[in-house]
């Protein structure tokens, strides 16, 4: 087993490894150089020269990944391009924020999608089934920022529950923000619900039709039994990885509804970064996006190895 | 036929072709039943509600919401339809042939399928319409790459099922190469598989088309879209509510229409639901 | 209605308006103490019966009639009465132990549970008795064996625990749904005595099913017969094996292959009907050799015969009749002085390929075959006999191109033969041709039958349009399968006539050597006759030499001119079939003798 954890390590690495580069690549791809690109057409020459002189390094492209790279590892991403800053000093405080939406969406979300998606798979086409369904089909296919501006409309306009668009400056702290964070994390809440929930009841049907669970029932066990012993730990197993990878898409949604809502985020800065065409910034937190997806996968991909018996004794 | 019939006799399939066809019937007559100039402004006609002249009421510019909103899905539809069919024939491509050749190349492909996982990919679209330009060509490709690599994972794993089949391996038994037992055996066996995850992917890659129209990174005004149209209608939610509700409907519901429709064919095909993606 | 088990008119229908039967009018009655043993082909719903005898025919179906265990009526029950009697009055052992255990609980987990909820032993007494249970079905070190999940033991260990789960609620019945068909031969002949055993002991009453007649006659007191859902035959077991009245029974005996007589077994025309296909008269009639205008139209009932009970209107008496002197479809061929067609020089053979972390760490998995010599005259059929797991599958697979080799050497037609089939010339991918063990997986579910046949002619011999379309009609009819088979698909053909299809593919090149790996084992008994005269006869015909791959000696006896066994994978015996069958020199072929006997006319339980 240890030798199936290491090499799960090993790829996570260098799945970061290969993230990174590839934007790395896309960046120095794009037509011009760093400057140029970001500076756009309107650039007078000095501005040019200067910002060439303090960004833009010279040698083959593996050799500035590697060089960029060995930075990255120890804190240092680079400086802002166009705020003067440098990258992990403008990232710091939005991390905490965004994950400070993504967590609070993902503990609305992931207990009632579990809940839900449970009980839609054993009251199978059942009403409550049926409703289940039409509600995670509308929250897969509403796009996030046709949601979050729909529950903007609800609740800040109609009913006046709750401030629709924030107006808090970039870098405000985790006590300002929580008045405005509820609104996002339900929007996000709900459309990870519903993929989750659709996960979540399929792996329990798929376990509910499998022949150790029809001899349970053939050896004379009671129903509420062979569900609670027999079926949910089998089923829930799946249930880990599905949430991790809800955990890495919520990354990905975040953005849209940091803007909807003018959130300040991660998502909001990727955004600003890319209007500004801030190079080196969108770099970093492209590397700080992927590391936390590589990792929250790592983890989960780790806890389902511990979980699941069957590989748990496996001899490597 | 029967498999147009078998979706019908599903009441999503239904629901999902019926829509789909307005949807579509709406998008191909539009420019001919179209009330009013999508483009004109109107300093007079601004903001104003509902009534027998602007149905929907008209924008903040003053242009009719209605005829926006006919014309609102065409240049997603047919941008993101053109990305799906990409996606499908090299993501089904690649999958195929990494699978059968396994090795390096199967190794390789699979290390990419994962990056772009984590990559939130989102961000990498928005950096090339960005930097490259967001031109229906380059959306394309950039969406159809993306969205291939999730196809190739669905026809990977569909063609390491088949592979290890009897029939495939006397096909090579006969010597037959590579390309011949692909196309002659393996594909066949693939077309339905394909033909329902290209159709899911065209409702996903509309999702993102649209969120990137409302960034300000897909089309570009003044042709009217729908996500475009919420972007700017979202500001002025207390005046003109449909402005931006009427885009909003429109486009949930062609998204849905067209999910509806691929899940029921999918069903009605008889694929095993495990191998279809459910997820984004 | 006596007896611990009753049966009476029972029904099972697909649950839907119109729904055809799945069982029809099963009736039968059994004694405390006794065992039933079921016998039926594939598809004849043994499996049904015993899952309606629980209570639960199955998804979308519906049982009705008179089923009473121990006097309590199942059918019908409450819920909680059905739950009651489930493991404590009437436990099932399935067929396939390993996908019926709950993989995230320990064997110690499941009986602990079984025990709790079916006794009312205590806490310190149920731990004890699950160790008995597991000693009882004869495994060592029962506490080792309670820790372990199901994942973590080997079939015949898993087949017994689903036995001791069976026993924890001390049924009084218990019905076993081919136990032993998923286990190899050592391990299925210590199942069938633990089960023995262990129902003499307890006296149990034992309801076997299976399509294996040699395990039947080992376990039963009284045989039944099953075909198309009914029960056509009932009685003591002597009685129906030795003077069987239903003339299916008959053809079904007479169509198994059997290893002490030198002629090949019979087989019956036609296929059993489709199931839930409602039709008039008797299910058999259509193949019957001695149905009347009375058989077609009314449907038989069951009434007594001899000493056993027949659904037939023309029940038939005596022993019966020795096999015909049908002429071997071939004579032995003699050795011939020309260079052998295929040889085989050391020829060693990995299934496990090298990873990378073997490499790394500068070892390789051991060979699954090594040292492998094999001659093959022109014409020749050879029988390679080995257990499941013994690579000769593999080393076909190697000869046909698709296995690469470890060491060792092979030739064809006196030219050296590359192990990889893109490196061998166009003669030697001609005339080398396979036929695959599993009928469902062999032929390309998209293609019609046209197109499989065409596609060997098209690549092998370039024919195109009329002379391709000429030809094709040959091989289908080569094969005895109707024209009109050729515009359909695989989907719609039953297991014999795929195979059918896959030899008319194979022949198709006109091959020299025809590789037949386990083509028979994934069929039934009835059909296994039929094919093995198809190649018997075809073999004739065109002169084509065998390499045929079984685990069973008796199918293999018949076609084979020289048998090579495999143990431990290497060769441990080779030479003329009627010498290795009659005085084997090797215990491994002496114990594959004794559990492929099983079955030998008027003789007793084989030793």
């Amino acid at each position: 087993m240890l030798g199936f954890v290491l090499r799960r390590i090993a790829t996570g690495v260098a799945t970061l490894v290969a993230v990174t580069f590839l934007m790395f690549a896309s960046v120095a791809a794009l037509p011009g150089d760093l400057c140029a690109a970001s500076l756009g057409k309107g650039a007078t020459q000095g501005a040019l020269a200067r910002c060439r002189a303090e960004f833009v390094e010279e040698g083959p492209l593996l050799a500035r990944y590697a060089a960029w790279a060995g930075r990255a590892v120890t804190g240092d991403l680079g400086r802002s391009l166009l705020r003067r800053k440098p990258v992990a000093e403008l990232i710091a405080p939005r991390i905490v924020n965004t994950f400070a939406l993504a967590a609070l969406a993902a503990v609305i979300a992931f207990p009632a999608a579990v809940a839900l998606g449970v009980l839609a798979a054993i009251r199978r086409d059942s009403p409550l089934d049926l409703v289940l369904s039409a509600v995670t089909l509308i929250g897969m296919t509403v796009p996030e920022f046709v949601w979050a501006t729909f529950l903007v409309l609800v609740f800040a306009i109609w009913l006046g529950w709750l401030p629709g668009i924030s107006l808090l400056p970039a870098g405000a702290g985790l006590a300002q923000i929580l008045p405005v964070i509820v609104t996002p994390a339900l929007a996000l809440a709900f459309i990870s619900m519903a993929h989750a929930m659709r996960l979540v009841r399929s792996a329990m049907i798929e376990e509910l039709q499998s022949p150790y669970v029809r001899m349970a029932r053939l050896r004379g066990l009671p129903e509420g039994r062979v569900i609670r012993a027999h079926v949910l730990p089998n089923a829930l197993l799946p249930a880990i990885g599905i949430i991790a990878l809800q955990f890495a898409w919520l990354l990905a949604g975040v953005v849209v509804v940091e803007v909807v809502f003018n959130y300040p985020g991660l998502g909001r800065l990727t955004m600003d970064a890319i209007a500004d065409r801030d190079l080196t910034l969108v770099l970093g937190v492209a590397a700080v996006l992927a590391l936390i997806y590589v990792g929250v996968t790592l983890m989960a991909d780790l806890a389902m190895l511990w979980l699941n018996p069957r590989l748990r004794t496996l001899r490597t | 036929m029967t498999v147009v019939r078998a979706i019908l006799a599903q009441p999503s399939g239904a629901i999902g072709l019926g829509l789909l066809l307005l949807h579509l019937a709406a998008m191909l007559l539009a420019p001919a039943i179209v009330p009013q100039d999508p483009a004109r402004q109107s300093a007079a006609a601004m903001f104003l509600g509902p009534s027998a002249q602007h149905w929907l009421g008209t924008d903040h510019l003053g242009r009719d919401v209605l005829s926006r909103v006919l014309l609102g899905g065409r240049a997603a539809a047919m941008t993101t339809a053109a990305a799906a069919l990409v996606a499908v024939i090299w993501g089904g491509l690649a999958g195929m042939a990494a699978a059968y050749r396994g090795g390096w190349p199967d190794e390789v492909l699979m290390r990419l399928m994962d990056a772009f996982q984590a990559v939130p990919w989102l961000l990498f679209v928005m950096l090339v319409a960005a930097f490259v330009g967001n031109s229906a060509p380059v959306l394309i490709a950039v969406l159809g790459f993306c969205y291939g690599l999730q196809t190739a994972r669905v026809a990977r794993a569909a063609t390491l099922d088949l592979v290890a089949r009897d029939f495939v391996w006397a096909a090579k038994a006969r010597g037959e190469p590579m390309a011949s037992v692909l196309w002659r055996e393996i594909l066949p066996n693939l077309r339905n598989i394909l033909l329902v995850d290209g159709a899911m992917e065209w409702s996903w890659m509309l999702l993102w088309f649209s969120a990137l129209s409302f960034l300000g990174l897909g089309v570009s005004p003044p042709t009217p879209d729908w996500g475009l149209m919420i972007a700017d209608a979202r500001l002025y939610l207390t005046v003109i509510p449909w402005a931006a509700l009427a885009p909003m409907i429109a486009l949930s519901s062609f998204i849905i229409a067209i999910n509806l429709s691929a899940e029921a064919l999918g069903k009605a095909l008889g694929l095993d639901r495990a191998l279809l993606r459910e997820t984004r | 209605m006596t007896g611990l088990v009753a049966v009476e008119d029972l029904w099972v229908t697909l649950d839907r308006p119109g729904g055809g039967a799945i069982l029809g009018a099963i009736g039968l009655t059994l004694d405390a103490g006794q065992t039933l043993g079921i016998v039926g082909e594939s598809g004849c719903g043994k499996s049904t019966l015993l899952a309606a005898l629980m209570g639960d025919p199955g998804r979308g179906l519906v049982a009705r009639g008179r089923v009473r265990l121990g006097g309590t009526e199942v059918l019908a029950a409450p819920a909680e009465t059905l739950r009651r009697l489930r493991g404590g009055v009437v436990a099932l052992v399935p067929q396939n132990a390993a996908v019926t255990l709950t993989p995230s609980m320990t064997v110690g987990g499941h009986l602990e549970e079984q025990l709790a909820l079916k006794t009312d032993l205590g806490r310190r007494a149920r731990a004890d008795r699950a160790a008995e249970l597991v000693a009882a079905v004869g495994l060592q070190n029962p506490a080792a064996i309670l820790a372990r999940y199901p994942h973590q033991l080997s079939g015949g260990q898993q087949q017994r625990i689903a036995i001791a789960l069976a026993l924890a609620g001390g049924p009084s019945v218990l019905l076993l749904d081919e136990p032993t068909t998923a286990l190899d031969v050592t391990t299925k002949g210590a199942i069938l005595d633990l089960l023995a055993g262990i129902g003499a002991r307890e006296r149990l009453t034992m309801i076997y099913v299976s399509h294996d007649i040699g395990v039947i006659r080992r376990m039963s007191d009284r045989v039944g017969v099953m075909y198309a859902g009914e029960l056509v035959e009932d009685g003591p077991a002597r009685a129906v094996l030795e003077t069987p009245a239903h003339p299916y029974t008959r053809g079904l005996l007479a169509s198994i292959p059997r290893l002490d007589d030198p002629f090949l077994p019979r087989a019956m025309p036609g296929r059993p009907p489709a199931l839930a296909e409602p039709r008039p008269g008797c299910a058999f009639a259509p193949r019957c050799p001695s149905a009347d205008a009375l058989c077609h139209e009314v449907r038989p009932q069951a009434r007594p015969a001899g000493a056993q009970k027949v659904a037939c209107h023309r029940p038939l008496a005596g022993a019966v009749n020795p096999r015909p002197p049908r002429p071997a479809a071939f004579l032995p061929v003699a050795p011939r002085p020309e260079a052998p067609l295929l040889q085989l020089d050391g020829v060693e053979i990995a299934w496990h390929q090298t990873g990378l972390a073997d490499r790394l760490r500068g070892r390789r998995p051991p060979p699954t075959v090594s040292g492998i010599d094999l001659a093959l005259a022109p014409g020749e059929a050879l029988g390679l006999i080995g257990e499941s797991g013994s690579g000769k599958s593999t080393i076909l697979r190697a000869i046909a191109g698709l296995w690469p080799l470890r060491a060792g050497r092979m030739a064809f037609d006196g030219r050296p033969l590359a192990p990889a089939i893109l490196a061998r010339d166009a003669a030697a991918r001609r005339h080398i041709q396979m036929i695959f063990q599993n009928p469902e997986d062999s032929l390309n579910p998209r293609h019609s039958l046209r197109e499989i046949l065409a596609r060997p002619l098209a690549w092998f011999h370039g024919l195109t349009g009329a002379a391709r379309e000429t030809e094709v009609r040959r091989l289908i009819e080569a094969v005895r399968l109707p024209q009109s088979h050729l515009d359909r698909r695989p989907a719609d053909l039953s297991g014999g006539e795929r195979q059918r299809v896959a030899i008319a593919r194979a022949l198709a090149a006109r091959p020299k050597l025809l590789l037949c790996d386990e083509i028979t084992s994934a069929l039934d008994v009835s059909v296994q006759a039929a094919i093995l005269e198809l190649l018997a006869d075809l073999r004739r015909e065109t002169g084509v030499a065998l390499l045929f791959v079984s685990h069973d000696l008796a199918v293999v006896r018949h076609l084979a001119d020289r048998l090579v066994i495999l143990c431990a994978g290497r060769v441990c015996e080779s030479g003329p079939t009627g010498q290795v069958l009659a005085h084997p020199s090797h215990d491994h072929t002496a114990a594959l003798l004794r559990s492929a006997g099983g079955w030998a006319a008027g003789a007793a339980t084989p030793a």
